[in-house]
């Protein structure tokens, strides 16, 4: 070290001797160590020798104060070093074979990180204080940026070619040497000097983008070839091979920020073609019922941003044809069988249900074609022939409601000994589940409710299949809907406490008939309407009737009895030929009956006038008796009238006292009427009329808050409102509307005839 | 053309304000005149009983139309009537007519005509007026105030009003004719009445009338037959 402030000259020339020595060593030392793979050493003494150059000139006091200028000059010497040593390693990339280029490339990209890393420690003391306070890169930086600059830039372009060439290699098949290329690519990563982790931006430029480019057009041609040789079935298993194959891909020898643009580009080019050609593949493979394969497509259509509308549309078509089918079934059969109707339609619920599940993964967009599918067809009604009726007629139109019902009658009815509980649970499960496709509910809930109270009053009921229906029905449509049906239930059971109870009365009262009286109370709102007969009863029943009426009332609190006969069932002792019968019957037929133990002979008309019922009643029970499978009655026809089927008012009637028959106990038959149509048209009937009412109580409950309110706006809330129940017609609300305004609970606007006010 | 007799009937109360004392001025002055007017249109109606003779209706009011201006036919009873706020239907009675004509000062034959022509012309052109005319017309041509109006009156009414401003009228009279004709005569409500003067006034080409209109539902169908029945004539070669 020397002292002295001696000319610039002598100073200058130290600096020079020191990048003279530096230059030297460095290319003696540490390039020859590391291009020999460090079979020549680079040692700790060389280290200190040329660390300690650097030291000595940066820290040469200027006892003028003079700006040190050898930082300057050791900075520039270390990086002409490097780049000097670069120019002489330039890479030839023309011609060279790709396997060739890579191998070289990457080579001379390691050799030159370890030289960097070697000459940064001699340099290091420069990144103390040089580097960190100007603008300058610090010396790895700029070491590795020479590579940039020498090599990399010339290089780049082939060198991607070269990428390409064994990526292609290894797309058709060929095993390729993954780490060579993993290597490969990481110089153009390692080429964003300075770059923080997340940021690739010379990767992205210079071969990010350009691969994907090269991606795309490779896929858009082998899509074009596939599509050309394969099914689409075929086509799918290719397709979600190669992107689990790219996916590998990007994991093995990409930046992982490459792994979402390269299979988005992937998905684009196979997938985004497919869905234009889609039309019929799909539904191919719902009516071969191909699971996987339909698992698959789902799996790869979800991948696309709008892939899974347009097969869930194939999904509804598909679905509702099939069950349109099964409607076009049961219409064309001779005899409408409710029973498999409804299996049908469980069928398909069970097959789309396991399909939405398993195979597509519960995807909602799914899950609401399907429902809407459902409710497309079930909705629909099935034409049938009435029953006996002559070829010809126009058929009915039986809606789903009705079927529905009676296979929840025909369930209740048999269920309990024919199915165990979770079968039966299971079952009443799927059916709800169809029930929650019916547009008008309130129709089932006409029928189900008619049906119920005869399960309740004339055959044994399962209480618990009852209650676990109604129960289902509940949570599905709210409380008011299955408050009436809880309410017949419940009416059943108090019935039976009414009855011990009157049986305790009459015995503290010492009380006897003469024969056993059993009351059932219904409440009136529960139960469908039953026409009421101001019939005469005989005295002995009318003693008990009476009897009851008091005790009930001194029981209870305002409220009043009216007795349904047409509901009564009676069971009479009759002798004839001192043979004893034990014959059960209706009321009505019961009193036709005891009307003989006081006259031997009756007319059609006096019977009429004596029981005080209208004709159609009486005809049907004597038609029972008289023309049935037991004759008890005989029936003479006045001379007059020719000899008919039924019966008339000039008929007389008599005991047959030769009445006889093998058993003693008899159920005499009554005689059914065409119930099935005038039933289902009363239904209707009464459906109806309580819509009325649901309207128009929706329509003052909205007027009523919102007070002033647009005529769209007023239908559309109305319609949203009653939805759950069933589907408004716009004209039936209009036309309630109208009523309204009739009768003054709501005005139109003077200015605006389209406004409504409410009037309170 | 009347003779005129005068009489010494005077005016009955006494006036007690300026404007009352220009309506006793005005009664007394020609009370006589339109008594007379009254009596004789009363006459003409041939009334059967006693009890009958404080109104004017049936034939009388036509010979009052005939007097007017024959060519206009009812309108005038209907213009008259509403003009002196009538609220019996189909008939004037004496104490509207009186009370009536002397608030709108009409004194005599001449000026009752002048004045019934002018209100005519009030109504073509001014639709305020035309509006609460038409309006006041529902209650008047309705003869049983209990039940709607009945179609075919409403038609003939229609007819005779709405001439030059529904283009569709005999199109709406036909399907009305037409409908009824299937059930029972539903009748014509109020609000059907009203609307379908809105409905001219705003909807004149019938493919403009949109299906969730806030029109009666009975104009909506008159709309889907009219347009039925277009379609048909312009298929037909």
């Amino acid at each position: 070290m020397q002292h002295g402030s001696g000319p610039n000259g002598e100073k200058q020339s130290k600096l020079e001797k020191g990048c003279h020595t530096l230059q030297k060593a460095f290319e003696e030392k540490v390039v020859a160590a590391v291009e020999s793979g460090y079979r020549r050493p680079f040692t700790g003494a060389d280290h200190m020798a040329m660390y300690t150059v650097v030291y000595d000139l940066c820290t040469e006091c200027n006892l003028n104060n003079a700006i040190n200028k050898a930082p300057d000059v050791l900075y520039s010497t270390y990086a002409e070093m490097v780049t000097k040593y670069l120019k002489e390693r330039r890479i030839e990339s023309t011609g060279m074979s790709a396997d060739k280029l890579l191998r070289l490339v990457v080579q001379r990209w390691e050799n030159h990180k370890m030289i960097v890393k070697t000459t940064v420690k001699v340099f290091g003391y420069l990144d103390r204080f040089h580097t960190k306070h100007t603008a300058l890169d610090t010396t790895t930086d700029k070491g590795l940026k020479c590579f940039l600059t020498e090599i990399y830039s010339a290089v780049k372009v082939d060198l991607r070619g070269a990428i390409f060439e064994h990526i292609q290699r290894e797309r058709e098949g060929e095993v390729v040497e993954r780490g060579l290329l993993r290597q490969a690519i990481g110089v153009f990563i390692d080429m964003g000097i300075g770059d923080d982790c997340y940021e690739t931006k010379v990767y992205n430029v210079d071969f990010e983008a350009p691969f994907l480019t090269f991606t795309g057009n490779y896929y858009e041609r082998e899509a074009k070839r596939w599509m050309a040789e394969n099914s689409t079935t075929e086509y799918m298993k290719k397709a979600e091979q190669r992107l689990n194959e790219e996916l590998q891909r990007a994991e093995a020898y990409l930046h992982r920020n490459s792994e979402k643009p390269l299979i988005r580009v992937v998905e684009q080019k196979l997938l985004e073609t497919l869905l234009n050609l889609e039309e019929t593949g799909f539904i191919a493979l719902l009516q071969d019922n191909r699971l996987d394969d339909i698992a698959r497509a789902y799996r790869l259509f979800s991948r696309i941003a709008k892939g899974v509308p347009p097969i869930s549309r194939l999904m509804y078509e598909y679905v509702t044809s099939e069950g349109k089918q099964i409607v076009q079934k049961h219409s064309s059969s001779p005899e409408l069988c409710y029973k498999a109707y409804t299996k049908d339609l469980l069928d398909i619920h069970q097959k789309y249900r396991s399909i939405l599940k398993n195979q597509l993964n519960d995807d909602p967009i799914f899950a609401k074609s399907i429902k809407d599918a459902f409710e497309a067809f079930v909705n629909q009604p099935v034409q049938s022939h009435v029953k006996g009726a002559p070829p010809g007629t126009p058929t009915i139109k039986v809606s789903c409601s009705e079927l529905i019902s009676n296979y929840c009658d025909m369930l209740m009815k048999n269920a309990a000994s024919k199915m165990d509980d979770d079968e039966l649970e299971n079952v009443l499960e799927q059916v709800v589940a169809i029930f929650g496709y019916i547009n008008d509910k309130d129709h089932f809930q006409e029928f189900y409710r008619k049906q119920l109270s005869k399960r309740l009053l004339v055959s044994v009921v399962n209480d618990d299949c009852e209650r676990s229906l109604i129960s289902k029905l509940k949570m599905r449509q709210g409380a008011p809907y299955t408050s009436r049906l809880e309410g017949m239930l419940k009416d059943k059971n108090l019935s039976a406490d009414w009855q011990a109870k009157f049986r305790n009365h009459l015995a503290a009262k010492k009380m006897t008939f003469g024969f056993d009286a059993t009351m059932q109370v219904l409440t009136t709102g529960c139960w469908p309407s039953f026409q009421i007969f101001p019939l005469n009863v005989p005295a002995q029943a009318k003693a008990a009737i009476d009897e009851f009426a008091t005790f009930y009332d001194s029981e209870t609190q305002s409220r009043k009895l009216n007795w349904v006969h047409s509901l009564g069932t009676v069971t009479i002792e009759g002798v004839f030929n001192r043979q004893k019968f034990q014959l059960q019957m209706t009321t009505f037929q019961a009193c036709v009956l005891l009307l003989f133990n006081h006259k031997d002979e009756y007319t059609g008309d006096e019977l009429m006038k004596k029981l005080n019922l209208p004709w159609d009643e009486v005809k049907k029970a004597l038609q029972s008796l008289a023309m049935g499978k037991y004759r008890i009655l005989l029936k003479e026809v006045p001379e007059s009238s020719k000899i008919s089927k039924s019966v008339d008012g000039g008929d007389t009637f008599k005991i047959n006292n030769e009445f006889t028959d093998k058993s003693r106990k008899l159920k005499i038959p009554t005689v059914v009427a065409k119930a099935n149509l005038k039933h289902a048209q009363q239904v209707q009937q009464s459906v109806e009329d309580d819509r009325r009412h649901a309207i128009e109580a929706c329509l003052v409950r909205i007027m009523k808050s919102r007070k002033l309110i647009e005529h769209p706006i007023l239908v559309g809330e109305c319609a949203a409102q009653l939805s759950n129940h069933f589907i408004a017609d716009p004209r039936h609300i209009k036309r309630r509307i109208e009523e309204l305004i009739a009768r003054e609970y709501i005005e139109r606007d003077a200015d605006k005839p389209s406004l409504y006010r409410y009037l309170a | 053309m009347a003779d005129r007799r005068r009489s010494a009937k005077q005016g009955n109360e006494a006036p007690k304000d300026p404007k009352k004392a220009a309506n006793a001025a005005f009664v007394a002055k020609n009370k006589p005149e339109l008594e007379i007017l009254f009596d004789r249109y009363r006459d003409s109606g041939h009334p059967e009983a006693d009890d009958k003779k404080d109104v004017m209706q049936g034939k009388a009011l036509q010979t009052l139309v005939a007097d007017v201006d024959p060519t206009k036919g009812d309108l005038i009873i209907y213009i008259l009537a509403w003009r002196l706020s009538c609220s019996h239907s189909l008939r004037i009675l004496r104490a509207e007519w009186f009370h009536g004509l002397t608030q709108l000062k009409v004194g005599s034959q001449a000026k009752l005509k002048a004045f019934i022509l002018s209100s005519m012309e009030d109504i073509n052109n001014n639709p305020e007026e035309f509006e609460d005319f038409y309006y006041y017309l529902y209650d008047f041509v309705r003869e049983d105030r209990t039940q709607l109006l009945k179609t075919e009156t409403a038609v003939q009414t229609w007819q005779k009003v709405l001439r030059q401003r529904f283009r569709h009228l005999d199109d709406w009279c036909a399907f009305l004719q037409e409908t009824a004709g299937d059930g029972e005569d539903l009748g014509v409500s109020r609000d059907v009445w009203r609307q379908l003067y809105d409905f001219s006034k705003n909807v004149p080409a019938l493919d403009k009338h949109g299906a969730d209109s806030a029109y009666p539902v009975v104009i909506d169908d008159f709309v889907e037959w009219a347009l039925l029945k277009q379609t048909v004539k312009s298929s037909k070669p």
